[in-house]
């Protein structure tokens, strides 16, 4: 005989072992975290903006090829927007500094490139679930195969990424998003026991420059120049690579260390700790945002990568991405207000149109909307 | 009735409170998180907001339902975070690996935490709230913060989800029918 949904869900934990709650512990993690929230509301309300200078200054000083080195000269109002103030959507508006555009059904994935927003819709229909969304709004469709199931961009270049599994091995496929061309497919191996063909996606590809990173299932990478097919191991399993800096996670069974390593060679450059939620690289790999889980909830800091003092983000737990000209930008906790925030820790905010009950969350860059 | 106070409560109330609530927070957060640290992590998380709130709480007995709402909140914000650590997750669930049988190796017990985890996390926690929390939809969207017309879906794609990942095995409850949708054609998340 059947047995009842509800009853098997009690008969599965009720019988559990109940572990003894630290009551005074507690009390002082709320303590900790009244403090903060107090500390926290006053730094963003005395705050002053800090535009442009950073975001301006970080591109400027990049020299990657023509794309990227035209963002910069044009000196176009709408891309220095676009990296100043981000790019991320709500439902199907989709924001791209001060442009901004509406796609239906709306995106799940936001890749940003130099040149824009790479956006990601499932069930799309005519068979294009890719398009660019430049600064300006104008919306593109990409003819990158629909079954990429999944593209990374490179903020310095208009590119995009992404591994086509196979067995054993993959496929590393070079997108130019401005002129809607392939420009590479390199074949690359993919020891390990994952994926095998799966299109189920637990591996991505990271766009840096002339180099592809790819995680294998033995805890390393493999790096790979795309212009010249060279490839190269590496020892770590990068989560994000930027300007040849990458962060690295390593779950050793009990728990998740992150440490910043030089892409080149692996070698360790700072170890970040235990106890992390996520981190976030900034484009020109010099700052990573940090979440760390302290018991009494998550704290967010940007800290330089190669070491220096920890700036609190107050109001953000995570759901946040870099703009392509070094700001952090994302929705305060529960709330419609946008915040961006400079490697100091200045911030502005913004209110939010668009949300919702239907659409409570803001879908920043680089993550994808779950459900 | 739940007692109220002309003031804040205390912090032996707090401990109470604690006491009371942390066995059944547990088993719910046991059944969202699918791992017994984790859980234990984020009924403390829950009480401690709780906590920092506790100067403005006027009703010990609402204390309760603040640190449920904590509780779920703080488990989708963490899968949110999660779900950015490697873990990409794909457009639609998973076909479920028929060739596991959700009954174990043993062939008595089925292993529902490990079926639960494969649900999408919006899914999963409205299963947790109305089939083992008992809370009506109402009360699941308001713990949500939904709509109780999402609730429903959800709740309707969960089950049709954990029939196809439980079989016959599971007798599962008919989903309330969702309102008709009153939109003109606005996208509805």
């Amino acid at each position: 005989m059947a047995e009842r949904l509800a009853d098997l869900l009690h008969r599965t934990v009720d019988d559990l072992p109940i572990p003894h709650p630290d009551t005074p512990a507690i009390a002082a993690a709320g303590r900790a975290r009244r403090t903060r929230r107090r500390v926290g509301t006053i730094t963003a309300a005395a705050v002053v903006v800090a535009v442009a200078g950073v975001g301006t200054a970080v591109v400027a000083g990049l020299d990657d090829g023509p794309t990227r080195n035209s963002h910069v000269a044009t000196q176009d109002p709408a891309d220095e927007a676009y990296a100043a103030l981000g790019a991320w959507a709500v439902g199907e508006h989709v924001v791209v500094g001060d442009g901004s555009a509406d796609l239906s059904p709306a995106p799940h994935h936001l890749a940003q490139t130099s040149v824009g927003l790479v956006t990601q819709q499932f069930g799309s229909t005519g068979g294009k679930p890719f398009s660019l969304v430049r600064p300006d709004g104008t919306v593109t469709p990409l003819a990158i195969p629909a079954d990429a199931w999944s593209v990374a961009g490179d903020p310095r270049g208009a590119r995009v990424a992404w591994l086509e599994p196979l067995v054993k091995e993959g496929r590393i496929h070079v997108w130019d998003v401005a002129s809607d061309k392939e420009l590479a497919t390199v074949r690359v191996d993919l020891p390990g026991e994952l994926p095998e063909g799966s299109t189920s996606g637990v591996r991505e590809v990271q766009l840096d420059g002339d180099f592809a990173y790819v995680g294998t299932g033995r805890r390393t990478a493999q790096r790979v120049d795309w212009r010249t097919g060279d490839v190269k191991e590496l020892p770590f399993s990068p989560v994000a690579v930027h300007d040849g800096v990458a962060t690295s996670m390593n779950d050793d069974g009990s728990s998740t260390g992150w440490t910043v390593v030089d892409a080149a060679t692996g070698d360790v450059i700072r170890d970040l700790g235990r106890r992390i939620s996520t981190t976030t690289l900034s484009p020109d790999g010099d700052h990573v945002v940090v979440v760390r889980s302290d018991g009494d909830g998550s704290v967010a800091t940007i800290e330089p990568t190669a070491g220096g003092t920890p700036v609190e983000l107050p109001g953000f737990t995570g759901m946040s991405s870099w703009s392509v000209g070094g700001r952090v930008v994302g929705q305060v906790d529960g709330t419609s207000t946008l915040r961006r925030c400079d490697v100091d820790g200045r911030c502005e905010d913004a209110p939010i149109p668009w949300i919702d009950e239907e659409n409570p969350l803001v879908l920043p860059a680089d993550y994808l909307m779950l459900g | 009735m739940a007692p109220r106070a002309s003031r804040s409560p205390t912090d032996e109330q707090f401990a109470e409170l604690v006491h009371a609530a942390w066995p059944s927070l547990y088993r719910t957060a046991v059944l969202l998180v699918h791992d017994h640290a984790l859980a234990e992590d984020l009924v403390q998380t829950a009480l401690a907001r709780t906590y920092s709130r506790w100067s403005g709480i006027r009703d010990v007995g609402a204390a309760r339902a603040y640190a449920r709402r904590a509780l779920v909140t703080t488990a989708t914000s963490w899968f949110r975070r999660r779900s950015f650590r490697g873990e990409r997750p794909t457009a639609e669930l998973p076909e479920p690996d028929t060739d596991h049988d959700p009954r174990g190796p043993t062939g008595d017990r089925i292993d529902l935490m490990a079926v639960l985890a494969q649900l999408p996390p919006r899914q999963r926690a409205v299963v947790v709230l109305r089939y083992y929390d008992d809370l009506s939809v109402e009360e699941t969207a308001d713990l949500l913060g939904v709509s109780t017309g999402t609730v429903k879906s959800q709740t309707s794609a969960a089950l049709g989800n954990l029939r196809r990942l439980l079989g016959d095995g599971v007798e599962l409850p008919e989903p309330t029918p969702p309102h008709p949708s009153l939109t003109t054609g606005g996208h509805r998340g």
